[in-house]
């Protein structure tokens, strides 16, 4: 549909979204393996094509004009990885998980009758709801690929068909962070007994999505999701043998994803649709991933050691399309690829203590989907496979040479000779490469 | 069909809405009809709180959704004092589907979420020797998510189901305090994980018309906990260099296994009587407090390394439920309804339950705090027709529950609360909005 509407309503529509995209989501897996089959094949450039369930993630402004009445998709997904540091592999947490997309339209009547569609994309793990690893300051790993696949993602959206041309939608991304005091305290029995009060606070995000279809063949698309992230913070103190120990433990961004505005444009050349989409991720935004550690004992008061600023804004892009054949009078096939690429997120300062790994990234996706008509429903096949490939990291640590010793230096045990001694395992060359493969099979039907 | 599929995508959603457990609801009822029966409504129960009350009514045909609020206020008191239990609150969501099959037969699902204001869990623990209302506590404060699916033909249906919950593990926490040429420092690694549980839900029902009667079964869920943690100390000049290792381990917020006999008399036109019996075994109950184990090397040592109470003993309890529901002379305001019945329908509604105390008396270290409640409830419906291609109703209840006094007198005065006294009274106010689709 072309688009005829007034300019107040596109401009309304973009601001809204604007106003209510205050700071912080995204969806983690989606984001390092891919959403279904359709997703991993074509690199994540779905923003304007996906109209199922998926839309709940790429954008649920897609959702609202989508055509059918409702559709569900299961897809396994699963990575291996080749990640690197020091000449060690990485191991790849919860690579397995399963993948489910929902849609529909409600069945309203009367002025709402097909005005309102919900969809519901997920990825559930096998055994666990989440599994967050915070990890020790001096341990090399690449933060863009910990804690990101290692948890449930649930985002439920709404799509709000405002006119053929146009759809709004939005989105929420849900879990909890941790919060709370745990004590360990001398009790009637004159044994320790403890006193936790740990809250799992609902944390929410949310996805703001606008489609615009400008002409028959060619939309535009707006997408903002606000950044995610796991508060933890937890106070423990005990009493041991008469002398206190206390210990706070604060993580205010664990399990982080930064806030990314995605721009997106597709546009269809006879049944060939390609997308293009440029991507800003807010990485800035995140402190660092470690805990930060506050600990008291008699006489003394130990805090962690501030950091760098590690992260650094990315700007990527993503080009996916597809080609569909009719193959006889009730099938049909779908050829699926699609290249995505993404710089580092590592802004390159010169680490001290700390290891963070990362490189440029170069994403290639290739899959299809066989789809046959069985009474009266669409049933679809498909299978996606990604190759993200990581360019190098070298980065020289310094060695501190004279106390007081830089946070960006290492040092050794000993304030007289620092440069000796040095036990951090990213030096004297902290180093690494790699790469992450992807592939989902999975089935679906349109209802 | 497109019922169907719009009810897969709401019940995706409400699936992810978290984790879960019987807890609120299964207390105070899922929605504000339930909650005026005091939950007496095994054998009549609303299809859109089939998997809370008895899974068999989601096989009723048709699509309905229901949002509502409950907030519950608790002065519950030991020795006059406050036990400074926190309020629950939140909001309840719930889905039914079904659809009719050949041969008379119908087949449906249920969902049924809780979701507190304020968290999605809380995992409590008082020391173990401090009195504490533990059916009050953490039981209560956590989200629910119960799944049910049912097969109906004629006037017998069975259902069965799952509760959700998640324990919380892992490897733990280690805390690094050190030292090196640039100073002191403190480093953390953390390793935590949520893995899922779940608990079985079963539901019969039989309508003969002027009478009905239901069945159901819920299988026992609790939260554990299980927290590991090292402190590694290495100072210069530290007289406290070592290390420590502290291990919790626990059972939060246990819900018993619940049995539940139910009827459903029409002894009117108007008039509906609801009567429940439901067992709860909490003679199963772990210790509702944690058990620690330290193991310190470090320049000093306490006296007592290790704590562990024994099972509490907690007696099995038998609740019997009535409810009594007088309807407008054009029906209950969910019933079916004709396309062109736009007549306004209404429903009051009325409850009682008495809930005698699972906890035995008390002689040793722990001093559970508990009585036998008595419950009074009241509520009303109104259904206001078709909207959109919507049958809209609401509906309201509140409830109050009075704890008995109860004293409590250990054999020994040396022993932590020798001596104490139980009361309190609790309120519950829900109120609930339910839409069946065309």
């Amino acid at each position: 549909m072309v688009f005829l509407g007034p300019p107040w309503v596109l401009a309304s529509g973009c601001v809204m979204a604007a106003l209510l995209a205050p700071q912080q989501t995204y969806a983690s897996a989606f984001d390092v393996q891919g959403l279904g089959p359709e997703g991993v094949a074509e690199a994540g450039a779905r923003t304007t094509s996906a109209e199922d369930g998926g839309a709940a993630f790429f954008n649920p402004g897609s959702l609202a004009l989508g055509q059918n009445a409702a559709t569900l998709a299961i897809a396994p997904i699963v990575s291996v990885a080749t990640l690197r540091a020091q000449d060690s592999p990485l191991p790849f947490e919860d690579p397995f998980g399963i993948t489910l997309t929902a849609s529909a339209s409600i069945p309203f009547e009367g002025p709402l009758a097909n005005r309102l569609r919900l969809g519901f994309s997920g990825h559930f793990l096998p055994t666990t709801a989440l599994r967050l690893l915070v990890r020790s300051r001096e341990q090399p790993f690449y933060p863009y690929y910990d804690n990101r696949t290692q948890r449930l993602v649930a985002v439920p959206a709404l799509g709000i068909r405002v006119a053929k041309w146009l759809g709004i939608g939005f989105g929420a991304n849900v879990l909890a962070g941790v919060q709370g005091p745990a004590k360990l305290e001398k009790g009637a029995t004159g044994a320790p007994e403890p006193r936790i009060d740990i809250a799992a606070n609902t944390v929410i995000s949310g996805i703001f999505g606008i489609r615009i279809d400008t002409t028959h063949r060619s939309r535009i698309a707006l997408v903002v999701r606000q950044s995610f992230g796991i508060p933890l913070d937890i106070d423990t103190t005990a009493d041991m043998g008469g002398v206190p120990l206390a210990t706070n433990l604060k993580a205010p961004s664990a399990m982080f994803d930064p806030l990314t505005i995605v721009l997106a444009s597709g546009f269809d050349i006879g049944h060939f649709h390609v997308e293009g989409d440029i991507s800003y991720a807010k990485w800035s935004d995140w402190q660092n991933p470690f805990l930060t550690v506050q600990s008291t004992l008699p006489g003394v008061n130990l805090v962690s050691r501030s950091s760098p600023r590690f992260f650094r804004d990315t700007m990527s892009f993503r080009i996916g399309g597809h080609q569909p054949w009719r193959t006889s009078a009730t099938t049909s096939l779908v050829l699926r690829a699609g290249i995505a690429a993404e710089p580092t997120n590592l802004a390159g300062a010169l680490q001290g203590m700390t290891n963070l790994v990362d490189g440029n990234k170069l994403t290639l996706g290739l899959g299809a989907t066989f789809a046959k008509h069985v009474l009266g429903k669409t049933v679809r096949i498909g299978f996606g496979a990604s190759g993200q490939f990581v360019s190098g990291f070298t980065q020289d640590k310094q060695p501190c040479q004279a106390v007081p010793c830089p946070v960006t230096t290492v040092a050794g045990p000993d304030p007289n000779r620092p440069s000796t001694g040095i036990t951090n395992p990213g030096y004297p060359r902290l180093t690494a490469s790699g790469a992450l493969f992807s592939f989902s099979l999975g089935a679906g039907v349109d209802l | 069909m497109r019922r169907l599929a719009f009810a897969s995508v709401v019940s995706s959603m409400l699936c992810t809405a978290t984790i879960a457990r019987a807890g609120a609801p299964a207390r105070f009822g899922h929605g504000a009809r339930s909650t005026a029966l005091v939950r007496a409504d095994v054998a009549d129960t609303d299809p859109t709180n089939a998997s809370v009350q008895n899974a068999a009514f989601a096989a009723e045909p048709g699509a309905r959704t229901r949002v509502g609020y409950m907030h519950g206020l608790f002065d519950l008191r030991v020795h006059d004092q406050s036990a400074n239990v926190r309020d629950v609150a939140g909001i309840d969501a719930a889905l039914q589907i079904g659809i009719r099959l050949p041969a008379s037969f119908s087949a449906g699902f249920a969902l049924a979420a809780h979701l507190p204001n304020t968290a999605i869990a809380h995992i409590g623990f008082r020391p173990g020797t401090e009195p504490q209302f533990f059916q009050y506590e953490s039981v209560l404060q956590r989200a629910t998510f119960d799944l049910a699916l049912a097969a109906r033909r004629g006037p017998f249906a069975v259902g069965v189901g799952a509760a959700f919950a998640l324990d919380m593990g892992g490897t733990g926490t280690t805390v690094s305090l050190g030292q090196d040429a640039q100073g002191t420092y403190a480093d953390a690694a953390s390793d935590i994980r949520l893995d899922y549980r779940a608990a079985p839900i079963v539901g019969l029902s039989l309508n003969l018309g002027r009478a009905a009667f239901g069945t159901t079964y819920r299988g026992a869920l609790a939260v554990g906990l299980a927290v590991d943690s090292d402190i590694r100390i290495a100072l210069a000049e530290n007289p406290l260099n070592g290390t420590t290792s502290i291990t919790v381990r626990g059972v939060s917020g246990y819900d018993p296994a619940r049995f539940a006999l139910g009827a459903r008399v029409t002894v009117h036109p108007r008039l509906s009587l609801h009567a429940a019996i439901e067992f709860l075994r909490y003679s199963a109950a772990p210790p509702p407090v944690a058990n620690v184990t330290l193991d310190v090397r470090l320049g000093t040592s306490p006296g007592r390394t290790e704590v562990e109470f024994v099972a509490p003993r907690f007696l099995d309890v038998l609740i019997p439920r009535i409810g009594l529901e007088w309807a407008s002379p054009s029906g209950r305001p969910g019933d079916a309804r004709k396309n062109d019945d736009r007549r306004i329908r209404w429903a009051a509604r009325a409850g009682y339950a008495l809930e005698p105390s699972p906890v035995p008396h008390q002689r040793g270290f722990t001093s559970y705090a508990d009585a036998t409640s008595h419950s009074f409830a009241l509520g009303a419906g109104l259904g206001i027709g078709r909207f959109w291609g919507v049958d809209l109703r609401f509906d309201i209840a509140g409830r109050a529950s009075v704890l008995a006094a109860r004293t409590e007198r250990k054999a020994s005065l040396a022993l932590p609360y020798s001596t104490y006294d139980v009361e309190g009274k609790t309120f519950v106010l829900a109120t609930s909005v339910e839409g069946v689709f065309r």
